[in-house]
């Protein structure tokens, strides 16, 4: 039960660092 | 205290956020690169936080108390296990990215013709695969605890360093002065917590031994070791919590268990721990003899009545060793006179394993306690519980008006605890009133 918050966490953490490296790498190439 | 729990336990989300992402920042900084392609920017993007993100996980295991203490150890090494899956993702999406799109650098797989730079790219992946695989399976490949934690240490120490080696040799990405320094400053805080997590902190945890004091069965294969501070005041605790022992070895050896207190927190000169005699360092604790010294580090954890101090009662539902905690709790509620009703369900094969039988009959007369014994194979006449704990059993002993102002308190074997917790919120129980500790960490 407790272990949702961990894996929650880590689902959430996840999303935004690859949401931001997306992004980033979006930006580096000049399609953004 | 909560509040302030909360308040660390976002702060360090927020920190962990702002190092994971710190090298995409970076990547930022300065003129923008002409004619890069996005997919080798993602590829070079993803390699960048998946170093962070390993790097991390030495923060996230240092046992700093006030992550342990906001999230509870259970949580924390959770986030770790998962946490490590991410990375690994991470650090096999970094190449493979750049092998469908640019097959000829499929050639670096080859280590006797590859530069340096992939050499080192290359073996940290091999590490990191190795690091994992041995982590998930530790049981099914039959590695020792202590072994493992020893290999666990070398190949994830090893990983980071040959993957930062890989960032610095590839340098494409690193090379403007600026973008050099930053790398260095931010590889210097990392440097800088390996040193403290396995250097400054053993001196200083080397600076106050504790002598055996006392070692002595009790039923049920569990020792119970006592402790006493040599040249020191001793370590305040909470009741519930647990500590790191390191016997025999320099506490730098990373040879060490996390064990419950079972003593009271009102005694800190005087540390009792109950261990069951079950895996190899626990089975060799009645070799230890008084005089001895150990080494404690601590205390963790979140399992305690005393983050939950305005509750009107307390249940205690405990399997096997996992009353080990408990009991701290109980001697500690007895030390400050608590006559708040208590109620611990212990569960237990038979009645010749219930450890600290003798001594809970004797916190009865001192607290408002009742206990309720269940027996998977119970004595003939026996007229307790039988079986498993279950959650008609709970209904009946849960008196229905206190429900919503008790905090309960679970400590067993995993399966128990699931069980347990499945039918507390039956009996809606709120989970914010269901506290576990977990010793199935490693």
């Amino acid at each position: 039960m407790r272990h949702h918050i961990a894996n929650w966490l880590v689902f959430l953490i996840t999303l935004l660092v690859l949401l931001a490296t997306v992004i980033v790498a979006l930006l580096q190439s000049g399609a953004a | 205290m909560k509040n302030r729990n909360i308040w660390w336990g976002t702060l360090w989300i927020a920190l962990y956020l702002v190092l994971s992402l710190a090298p995409l920042g970076f990547m930022l900084v300065g003129e923008r690169p002409i004619g890069r392609e996005f997919v080798r920017e993602l590829s070079v993007a993803l390699g960048f936080v998946g170093i962070a993100m390993m790097a991390l996980q030495f923060v996230v295991t240092a046992r700093i108390s006030t992550i342990t203490l906001s999230y509870g150890s259970d949580i924390v090494y959770h986030f770790h296990h998962y946490m490590s899956l991410v990375v690994l993702g991470l650090w096999l999406a970094h190449p493979v990215i750049l092998f469908v799109r640019f097959p000829q650098t499929r050639a670096l797989l080859n280590l006797i013709t590859a530069p340096w730079r992939a050499r080192a790219g290359v073996t940290s992946v091999v590490a990191i695969i190795v690091l994992v695989i041995i982590s998930v399976w530790r049981k099914r490949l039959k590695i020792e605890y202590d072994r493992w934690r020893i290999w666990h240490g070398i190949l994830a120490v090893l990983a980071l360093t040959l993957v930062m080696i890989h960032a610095f040799m590839v340098g494409k990405y690193i090379g403007t002065p600026m973008k050099r320094s930053l790398w260095l400053g931010y590889g210097a805080v990392w440097v800088f917590v390996v040193l403290y997590v396995r250097v400054i902190r053993p001196l200083r945890i080397a600076r106050r031994p504790y002598a055996v004091a006392d070692i002595r069965p009790e039923a049920g294969n569990v020792w119970v070791l006592a402790l006493k501070p040599v040249g020191h005041a001793g370590m305040r605790f909470m009741p519930g919590q647990f500590a790191w022992l390191t016997a025999w070895k320099s506490p730098a050896a990373h040879v060490e268990h996390a064990f419950s207190f079972s003593s009271s927190a009102q005694r800190s000169e005087h540390l009792e721990f109950g261990i069951k005699e079950l895996g190899d360092f626990t089975s060799t604790m009645s070799e230890l003899q008084a005089g001895h010294h150990v080494y404690l580090e601590g205390p963790f954890g979140a399992f305690s009545v005393d983050r939950y101090p305005d509750a009107r009662a307390y249940v205690f539902i405990a399997g096997g060793i996992g009353v080990t905690p408990i009991m701290s709790m109980l001697r500690t509620l007895a030390d400050r006179g608590d006559r708040r009703p208590l109620l611990l369900i212990y569960g237990n094969r038979t009645w010749e394993e219930v450890a600290f039988r003798k001594e809970l009959e004797e916190l009865q007369e001192r607290l408002n306690l009742n206990i309720v014994h269940v027996l998977e194979r119970p004595p003939e006449g026996w007229e307790d519980e039988v079986g498993f704990v279950t959650r008609e059993m709970l209904d009946r002993y849960l008196p229905s008006e206190e429900r919503q102002v008790t905090d309960v308190f679970i400590c067993g074997p995993p399966a128990m605890m699931d069980a347990v917790t499945t039918a507390l919120l039956e009996l809606n129980i709120h989970p914010k009133q269901i506290h576990f500790e977990r010793f199935d960490l490693a």
